[in-house]
C-alpha cells in the first residue's frame, strides 16, 4: 500500500514507460534549447530530436527582475516573452514531428506564481506539447491536483540524488523523466538508472559545468560582475570566479596552507562542460537523452553543439574501443566547435 | 508560543562540540558570535540538533548519536537527528548508520531530512517520528551577491526583495503538500536581506549564524593530492565517492574564500560554503526554535 497520498486522478491518465508507450531509444536523443530570438526553422531542421524552452513575460520581469525567473535561466534572452511567440515556435517543432518541453524549473516559487505556471501549463497541454520540466515538487503536486496530465521531467534542481528519492517523487506526483545532476560518477549514473527503472533518464552533455550540487546551490546567475541584472554576455557565474583562499583554522598549519593553495588553484579552472567522451557509457547505462545546456547562446552555437553530439552519438554506436572512440570524439570537437577539447571540461573525467 | 518566543536549540555534529558548548557556553559563543550571542547565552537550551546537513561522510557514528541523545536527556531535552543529502549508494550507508537510532523508542524527538530519499525512508519505516524539512530542501535565496546589492537596495524592485526574503515553505501550497506527505516543520536560513513575516501551518526553525550558500560533491579536501606546494596545474575536482577518497581529511580545517565581487566573505567547511550573519530578525515569534551553530556546520 503506498504510504504517500497520490494526487487524485492523474494515475489513470498517465501510461508508465514500461508499458511500451515510451520505448527506450536505441541511441541517445539530443535535446536542444530554443530561445525567444533563435532561428527556430534552422533548429527544427537540425539533427536534434527534442527541444525545450522557457517562458518569461515582461510584466513578471518588470516586477521581480529576471533573477526571480519562471525557469532556471535568469536572463530574458533565454526565454520566450509570451505564449504567442512560444506557441508559434512550438507549432514548427510539432509540425516536424519533434517534441517540445516547456521548462518551469525554478527551484521554488511564491504561491502567486504557481497560478501563473498553471495558466501556462493549461495552454501547453491544450496545444499538445510534449511535457513540462519542473523542479519544485510542490508545483508538481499542485499542477496534478489542478488536472494537468502532461508528462513531467524532474529537473536537476529537484535534488533527486538517489533511487529512493526518484521512486518517492515518481509515486507522489508521477514522473516520466529524470534529468540527472552533474555531480555523479559514471558508475553512480549506471546504478541509479538500474535502481529506479521504468523512467526516462536525461543528462546534460554540453556547457554549464556545475562545480556544486546544482539543485542545492543558492548562488545567483543573473548578475554581471558589476551587480547589474540581465547581462547574459557578461554574466557572472559565481562559483567560477577565482577565489582567494586563506586559512581560518588548521589542525596542521602547513597542511592548511597547502590546502589553501590547492583550493585556489581549483577555483581557477576555466568554465566549460562536455560529456562527449562518456556517451558510450551513458548510453549503455540506459540514459536515453542528451541535453545541451546552451540556452542564451546564439543559434549558431546551438547548431554546432547539435551537429557535434549527433556525430558523437553515431560514432558511439559503432562499438569502437574506448580509446579509439575518445580520440575520434576529440577530433569531432575540434571540427565542429573550432576548439580542441580540454581535460578540465570533462563532466565525467 | 507567540508570547514566549522561540525555543533555543543548538546544532552540533561532534560530541566534543557538545561538551564544549555546555561547559563554556558564554565564552565559546562570545569569541565567535559577539554581543547577540552573549545576550542569549544564559537562556536555557530547549533542544539539541545533532548530526550533519551537507556531508554524508561526516555523519556521526551510531554510537555517537546515542551518546548525544543521552547527553540531551541529562539536560532535559530530546534529540533532533539531523541527516544530510546522500547521493547514490551513500543513502544506504547513511540509513545503516541512523536506522538503529530511529528504531529505539523515545531516543529521537524528530528527524531533519535534507534528502528526498531519506524523507521517504523515514516516513515509510518510522511514520511516528516527526520529520522536518532541512535547509537543503527548503530553498532560499542566500547568494552573497545579494549582500552586496543590499548596499543599494533601490537598484532592485521591492517585489524582488520581498521574494528574496522568502523560502520555499513560505508558499502555502508547498507547505500544504509537505504536510500531506508527513512533514511537520521546515528549517531555514537567516540571510542578510532578512526573512518575511509569513505565517504557515508548519513549525518553523531558524538557523543562526552560518548562512548556507552552496555545497558540492566535488570536495576540495577530498580531491587534495597532498602536494606540499599546492597543485602544479589547476585540478578538475571529481565527485568524492566512497570508499575511495574520503577519510574526513577536512576535519580540523576551515578556509575563508574571498571573491571581490561578493558582498561578504565565505567560509568553507568540508564541502559546503557559508557566510556569517549574526543579526537575528526582530520578530522571532513565528519560529518554534532558533538553532544556534556550535561550530560552522557541515
Amino acid at each position: 500500500m503506498p504510504y504517500f497520498p497520490r494526487v487524485r486522478g492523474w494515475v489513470r491518465c498517465l501510461p508508465r514507460a514500461e508499458a511500451g508507450c515510451l520505448a527506450r531509444p536505441e541511441s541517445m536523443r539530443i535535446l536542444s534549447p530554443i530561445d525567444g530570438n533563435d532561428r527556430v526553422r534552422d533548429l527544427v531542421a537540425s539533427p536534434a530530436h527534442e527541444f525545450y524552452c522557457g517562458l518569461l513575460p515582461p510584466e513578471h520581469v518588470a516586477r521581480f527582475t529576471p533573477m526571480y525567473s519562471l525557469n532556471r535561466r535568469s536572463f530574458v534572452s533565454c526565454s520566450f516573452p509570451d505564449m504567442e511567440t512560444l506557441r508559434a515556435a512550438a507549432a514548427q517543432v510539432l509540425a516536424a514531428g519533434k517534441k517540445l518541453f516547456v521548462a518551469f524549473n525554478a527551484p521554488f516559487y511564491q504561491e502567486r506564481e504557481y497560478r501563473t505556471v498553471l495558466d501556462a501549463a493549461r495552454v501547453v497541454e491544450a496545444d499538445g506539447l510534449s511535457g513540462l520540466i519542473l523542479s519544485d515538487p510542490g508545483l508538481m503536486a499542485f499542477l496534478r491536483a489542478s488536472g494537468i496530465t502532461l508528462p513531467f521531467a524532474a529537473g536537476v534542481d529537484t535534488g533527486l540524488l538517489n533511487a529512493a528519492g526518484i521512486r518517492f517523487l515518481e509515486a507522489a506526483v508521477g514522473l516520466r523523466r529524470v534529468i540527472l545532476d552533474r555531480c555523479f560518477s559514471l558508475r553512480e549514473v549506471t546504478d541509479i538508472v538500474a535502481s529506479a527503472p521504468g523512467l526516462e533518464y536525461e543528462v546534460i552533455v554540453s556547457n554549464s559545468y556545475c562545480k556544486n550540487v546544482d539543485g542545492f546551490c543558492r548562488h545567483v546567475h543573473g548578475l554581471n560582475a558589476a551587480g547589474n541584472v540581465d547581462d547574459f554576455a557578461n554574466r557572472m557565474i559565481p562559483c567560477w570566479y577565482p577565489h582567494t583562499v586563506e586559512v581560518m583554522e588548521a589542525g596542521d598549519p602547513e597542511r592548511g596552507e597547502s590546502l589553501a593553495r590547492f583550493l585556489e588553484a581549483a577555483s581557477r579552472v576555466p568554465y566549460g562542460g562536455c560529456a562527449a567522451c562518456a556517451l558510450p557509457e551513458l548510453q549503455a547505462a540506459g540514459v536515453g537523452f542528451a541535453k545541451l545546456a546552451v540556452r542564451g547562446f546564439p543559434t549558431e552555437r546551438k547548431l554546432a553543439d547539435i551537429r557535434f553530439f549527433a556525430e558523437c552519438i553515431e560514432l558511439a554506436a559503432r562499438g569502437l574501443h574506448p580509446e579509439e572512440y575518445r580520440a575520434e570524439a576529440r577530433a569531432l570537437h575540434e571540427r565542429f566547435l573550432q576548439a580542441g577539447c580540454r581535460a578540465t571540461e570533462c563532466y565525467y573525467g | 508560543m507567540a508570547e514566549k518566543g522561540p525555543g533555543r536549540a543548538i546544532l552540533a555534529n561532534t560530541l566534543p562540540q557538545l561538551e564544549t558548548f555546555f561547559r563554556n557556553r558564554a565564552d565559546a559563543l562570545l569569541g565567535r558570535y559577539g554581543e547577540q550571542a552573549a545576550r542569549n547565552a544564559f537562556k536555557p537550551v530547549d533542544g539539541l540538533w545533532f548530526g550533519v546537513e551537507f556531508c554524508v561522510h561526516r555523519m556521526p557514528a551510531t554510537e555517537h548519536i546515542f551518546s548525544a541523545a543521552d547527553h540531551a536527556l541529562r539536560k532535559g531535552m530530546r534529540l533532533t537527528l539531523v541527516t544530510p543529502y546522500a547521493a547514490g549508494r551513500d543513502l544506504d550507508l547513511l540509513w545503516d548508520n541512523v536506522r538503529p537510532v530511529l528504531a529505539e523508542k523515545d531516543v529521537v524527538q524528530r528527524v531533519t531530512v535534507n534528502d528526498w530519499g531519506m524523507l521517504a525512508r523515514v516516513r515509510q519505516h518510522f511514520p511516528r517520528i516527526p520529520v522536518y524539512l532541512g535547509r537543503v530542501l527548503n530553498r532560499q535565496r542566500t547568494s552573497p551577491q545579494l549582500v552586496d546589492l543590499l548596499e543599494k537596495p533601490q537598484s532592485l524592485p521591492r517585489d524582488f526583495w520581498d521574494y528574496a526574503g522568502t523560502c520555499a515553505a513560505d508558499n502555502a501550497r508547498f507547505a500544504a503538500w509537505l504536510k500531506s506527505i508527513g512533514v511537520a516543520g521546515s528549517e531555514q536560513d537567516n540571510p542578510e536581506q532578512g526573512v518575511r513575516p509569513v505565517r504557515h501551518r508548519l513549525a518553523r526553525v531558524l538557523h543562526w549564524p552560518w548562512v548556507y550558500v552552496t555545497t558540492t560533491r566535488r570536495c576540495g579536501y577530498g580531491n587534495y593530492t597532498g602536494d606540499a606546494h599546492g597543485a602544479a596545474a589547476a585540478p578538475l575536482l571529481q565527485p568524492v565517492v566512497l570508499p575511495a577518497r574520503c577519510g574526513r581529511q577536512c576535519e580540523g580545517y576551515l578556509h575563508e574564500l574571498s571573491v571581490k565581487e561578493f558582498g561578504v566573505g565565505l567560509v568553507l567547511n568540508g564541502n559546503t560554503q557559508f557566510y556569517f550573519n549574526d543579526q537575528l530578525p526582530e520578530d522571532l515569534s513565528r519560529f518554534q526554535f532558533v538553532v544556534e551553530h556550535c561550530h560552522v556546520p557541515c
